[in-house]
């Protein structure tokens, strides 16, 4: 192709214009901070707001596909009911999902010193999501049986005293797809529990609906939400990774901007000395 | 670094870069990687089917606790397949109906559980607070039947609202109304009035459609800078579940 605008070296300079500007903020010794929204902050306080002998359930329903998105938003809310001596407990009705956040849990339990069955256990990958969470409304452990080593659940002690719906103070769904509807129809609405959603960025619109009729207390909208919940946490300016991925997507917004700006200018002068000839 | 961590490393590296090359051009590397990050998702998905659910609640009971029942699940899914012989075909829509029965029970229960909330929430204070739109009629009927009006129609409509909340709703109700409008096909738009509302409805549609749009920018952006983290900074942590 001829060089110009739609050239292919133009188009691979910004490429790499791109990459520079999502990699400078990996070096920088400082973030922007986040500005927390609404509904961040309602997630967080309904985590702070969970008593001693209820559990949190993390479904975590993401594949490798979105952990640019889904697993800071896991790692936020890991390391926030970590910090506070929450008991949860992983789940998934995608493979890997579980697999990621075991991985993650395992990392901030060294942080946190929050060992695995006391404070926190992996329920694993599920199938058949509306038999699971109508069977999960009346009988839990039941339900679930083992964690995901086949250890029976009945020998951990993160599970005492957790039986039915009743003893669940919040579900969080960490997600790329619809299946927090499910959640909602079949667990949370029936069950009368509060219920949380991290999506993906793109789900965010479709979810205020729900936000609004209070069947849901609180979301974290993708990458920006996790930096939100990081900054609740830690501080708005704590280099965590979900406020340092951030300030690399704020980089990226700036350059499209001023690339969107500077294209609009190149056109017109093009557009005028094409008049004048 | 252990060597099969250093190995998924590489391979998740060699992978990354293997995709990123379709930004450089359309090319038979990108191809292999994007079918084989495919088939790998499908297996593995297969497999953990297998290693998470079958094998541990439904082969063990079977074979190793002398659960022999649950060998019927077994035989009744298999009657799916019933569907590529002809003579037999009818006994797959023996499964296939009850399944769409269970699927239309459910569905039903989320109605209930899912949408009905959203109506009822979609029935929102129009009024300011302490606003009795009826005050004068109310007086009028009174003065014939006070005792009536005392005890069935109540002085005024008390609500909490703030200023903020009630233009709030109103915008709510204003979008909610013209978008239905504009979905509506029971009849032509040729009132000016419903015509009107459709096309605003159509606008706000086209609004919603675009922040989905910026949304989705920023999304694609997280999912670069995911890749980039693990090829500059931490490739071990974002290696995979290991």
């Amino acid at each position: 192709m001829e060089a110009g605008l739609g050239s292919d070296r133009t188009r691979r300079t910004l490429y790499l214009l791109l990459a520079a500007a999502i990699a400078l903020p990996f070096f920088a010794k400082t973030v922007i901070p986040p500005v927390v929204g609404r509904e961040a902050r309602a997630l967080y306080e309904a985590v702070e707001s969970v008593p001693p002998n209820k559990i949190i359930v993390l479904s975590l329903e993401f594949e490798a596909g979105t952990i640019g998105e889904n697993l800071p938003q896991t790692r936020a809310l890991m390391n926030h009911m970590m910090k506070s001596g929450k008991r949860f407990a992983i789940m998934g009705f995608d493979p890997m999902g579980p697999v990621f956040g075991q991985r993650e849990a395992e990392d901030l339990a060294k942080r946190w010193n929050r060992p695995y069955g006391k404070y926190w256990v992996n329920w694993g990958y599920k199938t058949a999501v509306v038999q699971t969470l109508k069977a999960m409304i009346r009988d839990i452990p039941g339900t679930m049986v083992t964690d995901h080593r086949g250890t029976p659940l009945s020998k951990l002690p993160v599970m005492d005293g957790i039986k039915d719906a009743k003893d669940v103070g919040l579900i969080i769904d960490v997600t790329p797809s619809a299946l927090y509807e499910a959640w909602m129809a079949y667990f949370a609405g029936p069950g009368g529990v509060k219920m949380g959603v991290a999506p993906t960025a793109v789900m965010v619109s479709d979810i205020f609906p729900y936000l609004d009729s209070g069947q849901i207390v609180g979301m974290l909208k993708g990458l920006a939400g996790a930096a939100q919940y990081e900054s609740l946490v830690f501080g708005r300016d704590a280099r965590e990774r979900g406020i340092t991925w951030m300030t690399s997507v704020s980089m990226t917004h700036i350059l499209i901007i001023a690339l969107i700006i500077l294209g609009n200018i190149l056109e017109i002068a093009a557009r005028r000395r094409r008049t004048a000839t | 670094m252990s060597g099969w961590t250093l190995a998924t490393v590489v391979a998740g590296a060699v992978s990354t870069l293997a995709i990123f090359s379709l930004l450089y051009k359309e090319n038979p590397v990108y191809r292999f990687f994007e079918y084989l990050f495919i088939g790998l998702a499908t297996g593995y998905g297969l497999f953990r089917a297998w290693s998470d659910v079958l094998y541990p609640r439904w082969w063990i009971p079977m074979y190793q606790q002398g659960q022999w029942w649950w060998m019927f699940p077994f035989l009744i899914g298999l009657l799916y397949y019933t569907i590529y012989i002809r003579k037999l075909a009818w006994m797959s829509r023996l499964v296939i109906g009850t399944l769409m029965g269970l699927g239309a029970g459910a569905s039903f229960q989320a109605i209930a559980t899912q949408y009905a909330p959203q109506i009822a929430a979609s029935f929102r204070p129009l009024l300011p607070p302490n606003w009795s739109p009826l005050s004068a009629v109310r007086g009028l009927i009174r003065a014939a039947a006070p005792e009536f009006v005392d005890r069935y129609v109540p002085a005024s409509v008390p609500n909490n609202l703030t200023a903020a909340e009630l233009v709030n709703n109103w915008i709510v109700i204003i979008i909610l109304l013209s978008v239905m409008t504009y979905f509506f096909f029971s009849f032509e738009h040729r009132s000016p009035v419903v015509r009107g509302a459709a096309k605003f409805g159509r606008w706000m549609l086209m609004i919603s459609f675009g922040a989905v749009f910026g949304q989705t920018i920023m999304a694609r952006m997280a999912l670069a800078v995911s890749r980039l983290w693990f090829l500059l900074v931490d490739p071990r942590g974002l290696a995979g579940p290991g």
